[in-house]
């Protein structure tokens, strides 16, 4: 079967492995040469077949139609996969499911047949490449740069460029004073949770394109400068999904990153010898116990949130760290409400209505119209949204972790358009359907945004209702079992009806048809 | 293409002999509603639903016409109307002030004026009729089911006709993947006779089965229908019913015993396999038959037979017992009690048809009187006369509980007819479906049972009223044989025999007295009175008014459960007051709100109203206390745990709705006891805020 001829396979192998170790017997048509297109692989990678089988959960699945569809798209290039047409969810799973047998012969030679196709689905040996390839040449070793290392401490006093002004630099620990240097000479970056980075790779890989950060501004003399940085989720999903090495290390910083080129190459020549000299690679259990802790610990990660870190990213979406939410100094939004002439007069006009204390609050009279009525009938305050952000700040755990990029676009870890999503993780069992002291910050953290142009005629009322004009995405993970719910608040104000929003569009008692027909009624 | 059952019975002197024409199959006819439609009179030229529900709240509006510029005549218009309106002006809206009667064992405004009801349901969707869905129509609906053209197009019977449609299209689709299954078998089969050319022997698996075999298997495997019974007259007349019938096989009690085999072939046809027990029940019966225990079977045989089962069923009438039936006694409490078990001789009649193989078939059980004697239409002709079928019984009683579910009684041809109805008296026909069995003991003179009491579950008289015709359900004929020739030879389902059968059904249409109340619950009728002043709500005792201020405090101790006594204390976090708030909010803005419990949320809201739109949002309503002065006062906060909110979410998009959260902001206790000092009602209900919050579940897979 065409499952096994090759290693590159890009829905069993690593993508380090897709792009640097091309294998002689199945050259690459496009190799990737230039960062884009390595980030195209990374992006593609990871939406296999496997992952279009998991998703849809608890789906039948017919194995003969996956690998057939395995076998149809090995044939086509592997950068494709989500345009090959053989490969949906579609064909994975169709027909109904047979719950008995009923005799015929038909049924019984589907059955073998789906159970052959799947052991041979199943029967595909599964290498790990990296020992191979660390174990060969020297060539092949220098091109297998997926390992890290694990220096929790090295970051632990430094200051991020949005808190400098707090102090200065405290050196202690691991730290080598970078404090100051990030002061100076710092352009605007996004916050980077330097603090909390504590795996730092060796090389740049494909890896490194979307994960990681570089931390710059420091001294030259900084052993490991311009290495990347990954934070603990980012370890450990690539460690996870076979990426990545973990090493723990068993000398300093700078003797495994030595200042001099020529210092490195010394090393590596020597490293022959004693391979497990710098340190020793370290199991995915102990990956897990290095880095998953409680939430607020430095360098470690709640499990709910690398759980829904970890989903996301093998759903194709890109995944960062919302950088966390400032008291901002409220705008003087409270500027003096000019009323115009008109609206003066329009006040003048338009009292509001004086409410008997026990009804009715529609005055016996004649009505020309309903929005008179209505009118009257309005006692509730109705929540207006406003652009500036709520001045409540969120609270744990409803406050917004992660942003979130569809795939769809072009996105790296430095330059990227404002998020689609914003998302808050919580635990299903410690946390309950947020109050409205918890929703009402979390929503009012997000930044406005009204749904599209086109939904604001009456036809598409339900459209603009339903998208809303704030929106938040909350993972409740209950034991590792993620569900998302999107919360949206305030659709253009309270839920106005169509026929309230005509009146306010200034067009009384028209649009609706039954109001016409009630005019000739009246007239009647 | 027949489509009717038709049941003939004949006297024993064979003149009398009246017919019960059944519903239509549902196995035969795909489009149930035919007859109906044909049948149906020119009703009443409809109104236009934006006619009917014109208003969308019980006031009314003066609209001035529009004034046209270029028009110099429009302004004379204008000015005339207005003229008109200032000097002879139409009365103070809301002109009408409907009445309310509190009722509170229910809880509820109960209101009984038709005028009233009409005017509350139709200019804004208030309220609910008890024996309604929504809309008050139960009057229309006990017409249709009396045969009276009106009342046909109820919302409830157009959700019976499309759940029939439903089921008659899954069972079609059943049917289809049955015959597939079967054709490719049979291919197998042969193929895999060509192929090893062995003796057919040892193939019975895979033996194509004709439709003799299957009759015979089907025979044997269904014999619990047949039930022993001791040597009595009865019996002995019932084995020499005939065979005339031709393929229609009598079995007496004995031949199925001596025929059973001990290992039945298992049925592999469509006929058999559609008629397999579709029930416990059943299968036990037919289990307990073929292993010829005939005197056990009858206690295990769990039909509800006895009368308490039958009142325990639907549809069923408790006047049906009261009522004098010359001796009969409808139920089978005494038969098998006192172990006189009944011959039910079996017959198949599936042979008739083989080109419907699944038709069912029409079993014949039955016992004997000699006693001719008429079911006399009682007198006393309540509604319930209307709607039974009163058959005359003479020693034969046809089941006229039609099965709904799959196969009816089924008799095609006229030899078969006047077989059974000279020569096999005493034969009961019993349909393969049905829960109930009637027998009757051998002083048993006649009765008359109702038609719509068979109490299959999946049935009701709305359908039957639908699917036949009123006439066919309802309709009780008697003719001569000859009569009853041409009836049964007519394909059933044709206009002209449910015309024949309407005969009797138009009785005592007008005096049906309307049984349905009208009922608000206590947000609608508080919104009646304090909002709009449309609704005077009395006191059920004394009948005088109740003010508002009193309703409202009544209405709030009444949400608590028990009510809390009047003068305890009542906070601003009442059940009621958090969701008349919300009621309020949502009927201010235009929507309309209605109790959601059927969708498992507090309230739902449609744009117009239920007759024009489906809701598009499920309301549930959490009370938020987030005044800091809420802190010293007793409250309990909302905590709600996630998988209640999975769950309503689920429900309410399983029905195409989007769930709501609207939070309402409580004020604290002291500014809302200030409030209400300050001005009542009106000025504290500013104080409660609203938010909306939609929640949707968000799936990541659609999403990127």
């Amino acid at each position: 079967m065409s499952l096994d001829n090759d290693d590159d396979n890009p829905s069993l192998a690593p993508p380090s492995i897709t792009t640097s170790s091309g294998s002689p017997s199945h050259p690459h048509p496009h190799l990737p040469t230039n960062a884009a297109a390595a980030a195209a692989v990374a992006a593609a990678d990871d939406l296999t077949p496997e992952d279009l089988i998991e998703d849809e959960g608890a789906a039948s699945q017919d194995f003969r139609a996956f690998a057939a569809s395995l076998s149809l798209s090995q044939q086509k290039q592997q950068q494709q996969y989500r345009k090959t047409p053989g490969v949906s969810a579609q064909t994975i799973r169709k027909g109904e499911k047979d719950f008995e047998s009923h005799g015929t012969r038909a049924q019984a030679d589907a059955l073998e047949q789906s159970r052959g196709a799947m052991r041979e689905v199943l029967g595909y040996t599964r290498v790990h490449p990296a020992p191979a390839a660390r174990e060969g040449a020297s060539a092949a070793r220098a091109c297998n740069n997926n390992r890290g290392w694990y220096f929790p401490a090295w970051w632990e006093g430094y200051r991020e460029g949005g808190e400098v002004g707090v102090g200065g630099g405290n050196v202690d620990g691991g730290g080598f004073g970078v404090g100051e240097e990030g002061k100076e000479g710092k352009e605007r970056r996004p916050f980077g949770f330097v603090r909390e980075r504590v795996v730092v790779l060796e090389g740049s890989s494909v890896a490194s394109q979307a994960l990681g950060r570089a931390v710059t501004g420091q001294a030259k003399e900084r052993p490991a400068r311009g290495k990347d940085w990954l934070l603990p989720e980012e370890a450990l999903y690539l460690v996870e999904r076979g990426s990545l090495d973990l090493w723990w290390p068993l000398k300093a910083l700078g003797e495994i990153f030595p200042l001099d080129r020529t210092a490195a190459a010394v090393t590596e020549g020597g490293e022959e010898a004693g391979e497990y000299d710098l340190g020793f690679p370290l199991s995915l259990q102990a990956a897990y116990a290095l880095l998953i802790g409680n939430d607020g610990e430095r360098g470690k990660i709640s499990l709910q949130k690398f759980q829904v870190y970890s989903n996301l990213k093998r759903c194709g979406y890109n995944v960062l760290r919302a950088p966390p939410t400032r008291k901002q100094p409220t705008p003087a939004s409270s500027r003096p409400a000019t009323t115009t002439l008109w609206q003066w007069f329009g006040s003048l006009l338009s009292t509001a209505p004086n409410h008997p204390p026990y009804g009715p609050l529609v005055q016996p009279g004649l009505y020309r119209n309903y929005a008179s009525i209505y009118r009257q009938l309005a006692l509730l305050p109705r929540h207006k949204p406003s652009p500036s952000p709520s001045s409540s700040t969120p609270t744990e755990p409803f406050t917004i972790h992660y942003h979130i990029w569809k795939s769809a676009q072009k996105w790296t870890k430095l330059r990227h358009p404002p998020p689609d999503f914003y998302l808050a993780v919580v635990d299903a069992q410690q946390s309950s359907v947020p109050t409205l002291s918890e929703i009402a910050p979390l929503l009012g953290a997000t930044p406005p945004a009204p749904g599209r142009p086109e939904w604001t005629g009456p036809g598409r009322l339900y459209a603009r209702l339903k998208h809303g004009y704030r929106n938040v995405l909350v993972a409740v993970v209950d034991h590792g079992v993620i569900n998302y719910m999107r919360f949206a608040g305030g659709g253009g104000g309270p839920m106005l009806h169509k026929l309230l929003s005509i009146e306010e569009a200034g067009r009384p008692d028209a649009g609706a048809g039954y109001c016409d027909e009630r005019r000739n009624l009246g007239d009647g | 293409m027949s489509k009717t059952a038709t049941v003939v019975t004949t006297s024993s002197d064979g003149d009398a002999i009246r017919t019960v024409g059944l519903a239509a199959s549902p196995a035969t006819s795909p489009s149930a509603g035919a007859p109906k439609t044909a049948a149906e009179p020119a009703s009443l030229p409809r109104v236009p639903l934006n006619e009917v529900y014109a208003l969308p709240a019980p006031i009314r509006t003066f609209p001035l016409p529009t004034f046209y510029p270029n028009n110099p005549i429009s302004l004379l218009h204008l000015a005339y109307a207005w003229l008109s309106q200032v000097f002879r002006p139409p009365p103070r809206e809301p002109s009408v002030v409907h009445t309310g009667i509190w009722d509170p064992e229910t809880r509820s405004v109960h209101v009984r004026d038709d005028a009233s009801v009409r005017a509350l349901w139709e200019q804004g969707f208030y309220g609910k009729g008890s024996l309604s869905r929504s809309e008050p129509n139960w009057l229309k609906r006990e017409l249709a089911r009396r045969g009276s053209p009106e009342g046909k197009t109820v919302s409830e019977a157009r959700t019976e006709l499309r759940r029939e449609e439903r089921r008659l299209a899954k069972w079609e689709r059943a049917k289809a993947e049955l015959g597939a299954l079967e054709r490719q078998r049979l291919a197998e089969a042969a193929a895999h006779a060509a192929a090893t050319k062995v003796a057919e022997g040892n193939g019975s698996l895979y033996e194509p089965v004709d439709v003799k075999t299957s009759l015979s298997l089907q025979g044997s495997v269904q014999p619990g229908a047949v039930q022993h019974s001791p040597a009595n007259a009865v019996a002995e007349s019932a084995t020499e019913s005939p065979d005339s019938v031709g393929q229609a096989e009598v079995v007496t009690t004995d031949i199925v015993l001596a025929c059973c085999p001990l290992h039945p072939k298992p049925p592999v046809g469509p006929a058999e396999l559609l008629a397999l027990p579709n029930s416990l029940a059943q299968l036990n019966g037919l289990l307990h038959g073929s292993r010829a225990k005939p005197l056990r079977q009858e206690r295990q045989w769990k039909a509800p037979v006895g009368p308490a089962e039958l009142l325990l069923l639907p549809n069923s009438h408790a006047e049906l017992i009261s009522k004098p039936v010359n001796g009969l006694t409808m139920f089978e409490t005494g038969s098998s009690a006192l172990g006189q078990p009944q011959l039910q001789p079996y017959h198949d009649t599936s042979a008739l048809a083989d080109c419907k193989p699944c038709d069912g078939q029409l079993q014949l059980n039955g016992a004997v009187n000699g006693h001719a004697v008429k079911a006399s239409p009682s007198d006393d002709s309540s509604h319930q006369v209307g709607q039974m079928d009163k058959v005359s019984l003479n020693g034969i009683q046809p089941n006229v509980a039609s099965n709904g579910d799959v196969s009816p009684p089924f008799l095609r041809s006229d030899e078969s007819i006047s077989s059974s109805a000279q020569e096999a008296d005493g034969s009961i026909s019993q349909p393969m479906k049905r829960r109930k069995s009637v027998r009757f003991s051998p002083t048993v003179q006649s009765t008359t049972f109702v038609h719509s009491d068979p109490p299959s579950p999946s049935r009701s008289s709305g359908v039957s009223a639908k699917s036949a015709g009123s006439a066919l359900t309802n309709g009780e004929l008697v003719g001569e044989p000859d009569a009853i020739r041409t009836l049964a030879a007519v394909p059933p389902g044709a206009p002209e025999s449910s015309s024949h059968l309407v005969l009797n059904d138009q009785v005592e249409l007008g005096e049906i007295r309307n049984k349905e109340h009208f009922q608000l619950a206590p947000e609608e009728a508080f919104f009646l009175v304090f909002a709009l002043g449309a609704l005077m709500v009395v006191d059920p005792a004394t009948s005088s008014p109740i003010s508002t201020e009193h309703l409202l405090s009544l209405f709030r101790s009444y949400s608590y459960f028990p009510p809390r006594p009047a003068g305890s204390a009542l906070g601003p976090d009442d059940p009621f007051l958090v969701n008349y708030a919300v009621y309020h909010h949502f009927r201010s803005l235009g929507w309309v709100p209605r109790h959601g419990i059927k969708f498992g949320v507090d309230w739902i809201i449609y744009q117009r109203g239920p007759v024009f739109d489906h809701s598009e949002f499920g309301i549930m309503v959490v009370p938020a206390y987030s005044d800091p002065a809420w802190e010293g006062h007793e409250h309990e906060e909302p905590r709600r745990s996630w998988s209640w909110l999975m769950g309503v979410n689920r429900v309410l998009s399983h029905v195409l709705k989007s769930l709501v959260l609207v939070y309402v902001d409580i004020p604290a206790p002291n500014v809302f006891e200030e409030e209400m000092h300050r001005g009542g009602i009106a000025s504290a209900l500013k104080r409660y805020t609203i938010r909306e919050v939609m929640v949707r579940r968000f799936s990541v897979n659609r999403n990127r």
